[in-house]
């Protein structure tokens, strides 16, 4: 097990700087499946339409991998990311986490595994306006039962990690797109998640800031080992994944298609 | 109710209906003019119905206190008129002999001799004013205090007004209507028959059939109850009994005698008041000197409308601060609407909406809110004003006044004109600075810029350029308001205005503008600074920290210096504390609280996370809760503001209630140390009332001391004061010349030697060389020239010092909070002008304010001897009870002893207490009606969170990503609730605190017995009880919040 060490601080910018690696705390053998959804079915009821969600849809994910979904938009890629995360709830099927079914959890379970074992990265970045940089990368620590010394710290760190260092006590109206992203996956990454959800992490970045964003995103999945399953409409970004996961029409259509 | 604060509610309506169609006029023409816009606007009424609904309560609140304010006043005006007019019949017109002895102005003593003149007087006023059309009546009576004892059951009434009516009452009195319906012809009445009023009938348990004993002068008369008819007398405070004008000589040996001419006039109310008032002179030309010529109808309208215009001021006063804060709430409602609609405002403009036009539908959706709040607000208020005088009347129900719930249609207009304007005001200025965006931030959502100021120039031709160049009157309207609010916002003009207000304030003594000037001045000085930092380019978080902070703390400084304080430092005159500095001071103190509290929020913030950085598992909660309430300053220095004033009204209310509860009425210095007190009528004395209770078997060594009084009403006069400023009315000068000369008329007590020799009373000050209270006592026992007096009249003078003579009978150079004074010399008279006896009585005592229920001048019998020849009748007499003994047996027992003589005892301390229960009631009715005002912090609180959980729904997704458990979501909504609510309550408490401290501390100087003991079982209650109503206010949106699905709310846009 290796720890994070003490950064430097770094100059502010868009581009991340070098910094030690981020380790999730007990990393399981590689070839162990980190996320298994099967034959999952989502249906939304609006009142007057039912809409179809996920249909039938079967993934398997490994530990370490990054994986990328894509597909046209309606398909379902927010959908199956919501449902993995626990974030919303299936009609039908099985979704496991490490091993463990969704479906035999309770409420409380599951945001305790959300809070000690994932991270989030979301498009439009939905930090907490009112928090400054390094309050909203301390807060899933907080939660998570860390002691307020140590939170901060290790959210100091992980500012450091993303090259924010200098920018720790702006609030989040005071950082540019790219800042607020960098934010995002601090707090994300800072509670050392073995996993990490990102929905369209670069859809309302300019082209380089997206590609400063995913290099710093693959860097963090080669170093500490982490499981990334990243929602995207971009190719480029697709590219960078180990691996794409096709879906339409609430399905996966190509499931294993490995670009590395 | 005539008047509002000495202003005429007809005039109050016509302008207040003018304004109000006005408004609605120019808000139709531009509605007229772009429908489109009142379509649009409209719209958004239905769009969300809980908070239209919530919105529509924040709004009609103000509605509903002007309204249950002018309920309450309405009620007590009519119900006042009723009891007042219901004893006069059809009487218009009184006159009555002018007795030297017997004032006829202020409160009726009637326990004194009615004066009587021949019924030869009635004729020759008949003869002389001959055939005059407006009259359409006259008749003579006679009217007596007297004892009555039913035979049958009995039981007395020792004090009952005995009147006399003459065939001829007929015409003035009209029928009387009998208890069980119907009316009773007064010349009906026959020799040997007496009818009773419902009071009378109570007290005695008589009914018709029965045989009722009149005792005058200790002769007894047996009469047969006739009938019982409603309550008739004019103050309900003593029972009314009628029996025939000659059998009423005949009991009293005045044949041929009446005490009052009454006349009946023609015509409906206003046309009988103009005759009376027409009539007046010419009676009292025909009359001479030695009468008195009473619009009898007209005072009594007069005296029911003061009473109904003292509750609505007193109401309405109270109420000041509650609509102060639902003028904030409205502030606060039309921010969180701009808030919620604040892309679609940026979407509208960057496609080209004015701004005019976003401030236009604004309005129209504001005024739409308004004209439905304000009906609901009245019709709501109505119900609250009419519940609270249920609870009045219940509190007086003791002493027979019958409140009738009424309101004026008239009232009823000016409440809803009122509220309506009031709101509409607050909404087209929140809606002018609502509209004023950013667009690009409107619609990315962002926090706005701050704006570049513009410069004076372009503000100063502002209106001009709209007026003349593009011809918008609105727009310059606009522009003006904004120019007058720059140019108030910069610290040299209001400066400016602060300093003429202090000066004005200074050397016209008035407090109100004298204060309101220091305050502006303070906020002025603030604002230069804010100025000066910003030509010192210091950044604008950091100038509006420190001017803020300034002006905020300066505020604060200045109103916590105890009263007086510049008077004693600098010689500012002792302006006192009226109701209006105290409203200017809880304002301008919650303000200075608020703005240092808000413009340095971010050490609150760090002292707090400090403070809960070793919570655990609760600090991201706390840490939330407090972080968004702090970030959004203007709605939180809103609501904090909300919750501050109306729990520091209430604070202070609560401090000086309690210091009614520590006067104890059964404490010595509050009755003399005697137990029982017992009047008895002025024309049925008691010869020898010691002697006889010796001789009495159930009395006899009951009691250690029995002493005696007569209350004679006196002229008095300080030589070398100036005469009053205010002048005296025509009538009293009239009756009272000596009134303008600077007599004024109080009460003397002229006391025998046993309660010289005895009384327990308790001096505040003792002229120099007495040693002792009893010292005083005694002295005045020896030398009858000399007189204690009570704390009044030194409060009077002291209050009045400097400022010229009042109506109201004051002794200067007497400090009332030292503990020696220097022997005062006092002229008294005998009312009724030149020739009266006169002379000089030497003030060596004053008694302290624990004596406050027997207020007068303290002379002895010797004095009253040189004023009166043959002996002064006692007619109060005080008993003090033997150790062991049960005062309330031995009030029965003299009851019954001196059951013909009309003596009615009471147990002093029972007496005394009823009387401070009907006070405190009242403040508590009024503590209660300013706990309404609570409910516009508490709406305030629920407006906050429902738009909060809608604001903030993404980031609730996000905290449950995150690991926000269900409840922790709800507590941090709860707990952000809590922080705002407890910090503007906490403020609240303090200032309170603070103010009610020193308000003791200044009363105290004057009682010194006051101590400032705040009721803290009750300020914890008012906390508590405003803490958990704003809590259920939050629970509903926290619980909402927490059961949002993570996915579901992280899809929201």
């Amino acid at each position: 097990m290796v720890h994070a060490t003490a950064t430097p601080s770094v100059p502010a910018t868009d581009s991340p700087a070098r910094a030690p690696a981020l380790v999730p705390p007990a990393l399981a053998p590689a070839q162990s499946l980190a996320v298994e959804a099967r034959n999952v079915y989502k249906t939304y009821d609006t009142g007057a339409v039912k809409v179809v969600g996920l249909r039938g849809l079967s993934l398997q994910v490994r530990r370490g991998e990054m994986v990328a979904i894509m597909g046209p938009s309606g398909c379902g890629k927010t959908t199956l990311l919501n449902t993995l995360a626990g974030l919303d709830t299936i009609d039908s099927g099985e979704i496991l986490i490490d091993g463990v079914p969704l479906q035999t959890m309770s409420d409380r379970q599951k945001t305790d595994l959300r809070a000690r074992r994932m991270g989030f990265v979301f498009q439009f970045y939905n930090l907490l306006p009112v928090l400054s940089a390094l309050e909203n990368v301390e807060l899933p620590m907080l939660v998570s039962g860390t002691g307020a010394a140590e939170a901060r710290r290790r959210a100091a760190e992980t500012l450091a990690v993303v090259g924010l260092s200098d920018r720790a006590s702006h609030r989040p109206a005071e950082l540019s797109g790219g800042q607020q992203q960098r934010v995002t996956i601090a707090r994300a990454l800072a509670n050392r998640p073995a996993i990490v959800w990102a929905d369209e992490p670069t859809g309302d970045l300019d082209s380089e800031t997206s590609n400063e964003i995913m290099d710093l995103l693959c860097r963090l999945n080669k170093e500490n080992g982490q499981t990334f399953i990243v929602v995207t409409h971009s190719p480029e970004v697709g590219a960078r994944a180990d691996r794409i996961v096709r879906m339409r029409d609430g399905a996966v259509v190509d499931p294993d298609r490995p670009l590395r | 109710m005539a008047t509002l604060f000495g202003v005429s509610m007809d005039i109050i309506m016509g302008v207040t209906l003018a304004l109000s169609l006005i408004v609605i006029g120019v808000v139709g023409l531009l509605a007229w003019r772009r429908p489109i816009l009142l379509r649009l606007a409209l719209r958004n009424v239905p769009r969300r119905r809980a908070q239209t609904a919530l919105i529509v309560l924040g709004l009609m609140l103000a509605t509903l206190l002007i309204t249950a304010a002018f309920g309450t006043g309405d009620t007590m005006t009519y119900s006042m008129r009723q009891a007042f007019t219901a004893s006069l019949g059809n009487t218009d017109l009184t006159v009555q002999q002018l007795n030297p002895q017997i004032p006829m102005d202020g409160p009726p003593d009637l326990n004194q001799a009615t004066p009587t003149f021949a019924g030869q007087e009635l004729a020759t006023l008949q003869a002389r004013l001959g055939g005059d059309a407006r009259i359409a009546g006259w008749s003579g009576t006679l009217q007596e205090m007297t004892p009555l004892i039913d035979t049958t059951t009995r039981q007395a009434a020792g004090q009952t007004m005995l009147e006399g009516l003459g065939p001829d009452a007929q015409a003035t009195a009209g029928n009387l209507t009998l208890l069980t319906g119907g009316p009773l012809a007064v010349s009906a009445l026959r020799d040997g028959e007496i009818v009773l009023d419902k009071a009378a009938a109570d007290k005695l348990g008589a009914q018709a059939g029965d045989t009722v004993r009149v005792v005058v002068a200790g002769r007894p008369q047996d009469l047969r109850v006739r009938a019982v008819v409603l309550a008739a007398s004019p103050s309900t405070q003593f029972p009314v009994a009628f029996v025939s004008l000659s059998q009423m000589q005949a009991l009293y040996h005045l044949p041929g005698q009446i005490s009052t001419i009454n006349l009946a006039l023609q015509g409906d109310l206003p046309a009988r008041l103009a005759a009376g008032t027409a009539l007046a002179p010419q009676l009292r030309r025909l009359l001479g000197p030695g009468f008195q010529v009473d619009e009898a109808r007209q005072s009594a309208l007069t005296g029911a409308d003061q009473i109904g215009n003292i509750f609505t001021s007193i109401f309405v006063g109270t109420s000041l601060f509650s609509i102060a804060a639902g003028v904030l709430l409205i502030f606060l409602v039309f921010a969180m609407l701009a808030a919620e609609r604040k892309s679609e405002m940026g979407m509208a403009r960057a496609v080209g909406t004015q701004r005019g036009h976003l401030t236009q539908m604004f309005i129209f959706e504001g005024l739409a809110y308004d004209l439905g709040a304000a009906a609901v607000g009245t019709a709501l208020g109505v119900l609250v004003g009419f519940a609270m005088v249920g609870v009045i009347s219940g509190l007086l129900g003791n002493y027979g006044f019958q409140l009738v719930p009424h309101m004026e249609l008239r009232s009823i207009v000016v409440a809803y004109c009122l509220g309506m304007l009031v709101t509409f005001f607050t909404v087209a200025i929140s809606a002018a600075r609502v509209s004023r965006l950013n667009i690009v931030a409107a619609i990315r959502d962002l926090p706005d810029a701050p704006r570049p100021e513009q410069r004076l120039r372009a503000r100063l031709t502002a209106p001009f350029r709209l007026l003349f160049g593009e011809f918008r009157p609105l727009g310059c309207l606009g522009a003006l308001f904004a120019l007058a609010g720059s140019l108030l916002a910069s610290g040299p003009i209001s400066g400016g205005l602060g300093a003429l207000l202090l000066a004005a304030g200074w050397v016209g003594k008035n407090g109100f503008l004298f204060h309101t000037g220091a305050s502006l001045t303070i906020i002025a000085i603030g604002l230069t600074l804010r100025w000066l930092l910003r030509l010192g380019q210091v950044r604008p978080a950091r100038r509006d920290r420190i001017a803020y902070s300034v002006m905020g703390l300066g505020l604060l400084a200045y109103w916590a210096l105890p009263v007086d304080t510049l008077h004693h430092w600098i010689g500012v005159p002792a302006f006192g504390a009226g109701i209006e500095i105290f409203f200017v001071g809880g304002m301008m103190m919650v303000a200075g609280a608020v703005w240092t509290i808000i413009y340095n929020s971010d050490l609150l913030l760090g002292l707090l996370t400090f403070a809960l950085g070793r919570v655990g598992r609760l600090r991201p909660v706390l840490k939330t809760a407090v972080a968004y309430p702090m970030a959004a300053t203007f709605r939180t220095g809103m609501a904090i503001a909300m919750f501050a004033l109306i729990m520091f009204v209430l604070i202070v209310m609560s401090v000086l209630t309690q210091l009614n509860a520590q006067f104890d009425p059964a404490k010595p210095e509050a009755t003399g140390g005697y137990q029982i007190q017992a009047t008895v009528p002025f024309a049925n004395p008691i010869r020898d009332l010691p002697a006889q209770v010796a001789a009495n078997p159930a009395l006899q060594g009951q009691f250690t001391a029995i002493a005696g009084e007569t209350l004679l009403p006196l002229q008095f006069h300080q030589p070398g004061e100036p005469p009053p400023l205010q002048p005296y009315s025509e009538e009293d000068l009239r009756n009272n010349p000596g009134l303008a000369a600077g007599w004024h008329l109080y009460v003397a007590r002229v006391v025998d030697p046993a309660f010289l020799a005895d009384n327990q009373f308790k001096l505040a000050v003792r002229a120099r060389g007495y040693a002792s209270d009893r010292a005083v006592w005694d002295a005045i026992a020896k030398d009858p020239t000399l007189a204690v007096v009570d704390s009044l009249p030194v409060l009077v003078g002291k209050s009045t010092a400097g400022l010229g003579s009042t109506l109201e009978f004051g002794i200067s150079g007497v400090d009332p909070a030292q503990p020696v004074m220097d022997p005062v010399s006092i002229a008294w008279q005998l009312p009724g002008g030149p020739g009266s006896p006169t002379g000089h009585v030497t003030v060596i005592g004053v008694l302290s304010q624990d004596a406050s229920f027997y207020p007068g001048m303290y002379l002895s019998q010797a004095l009253a001897a040189r004023i009166m020849p043959g002996p002064l009748p006692v007619t109060n007499y005080f008993f003090r009870v033997r150790p062991g003994t049960d005062p309330a047996a031995l009030r029965r027992a003299l009851g019954s002893a001196f059951l013909e003589s009309g003596l009615e005892p009471v147990v002093l301390a029972d007496s005394l207490r009823q009387q401070q229960a009907v006070g405190d009631g009242l403040t508590g009715l009024l503590q209660g009606f300013m706990m309404l005002g609570l409910l516009v912090g508490i709406a305030a609180l629920g407006v906050i969170s429902t738009r909060a959980v809608v604001e903030r729904r993404q980031q609730i997704g996000v905290l449950r990503a995150i690991g926000y458990q269900r409840g922790m979501v709800a507590g941090s909504f709860l707990l952000e609730s809590s922080f705002v609510a407890l910090l503007g309550i906490g403020i609240g408490v303090v200032l309170g605190l603070v103010l009610s401290y020193n308000l003791v501390q200044f009363l105290a100087k004057d009682q010194p017995t006051l101590q400032f003991t705040p009721p803290w079982l009750e300020i914890l209650g008012i906390v508590v009880l405003a803490y958990v109503a704003s809590l259920l206010t939050t629970i509903l949106p926290a619980r909402s919040a927490a059961s949002i699905y993570p996915a579901e709310a992280l899809r929201y846009i």
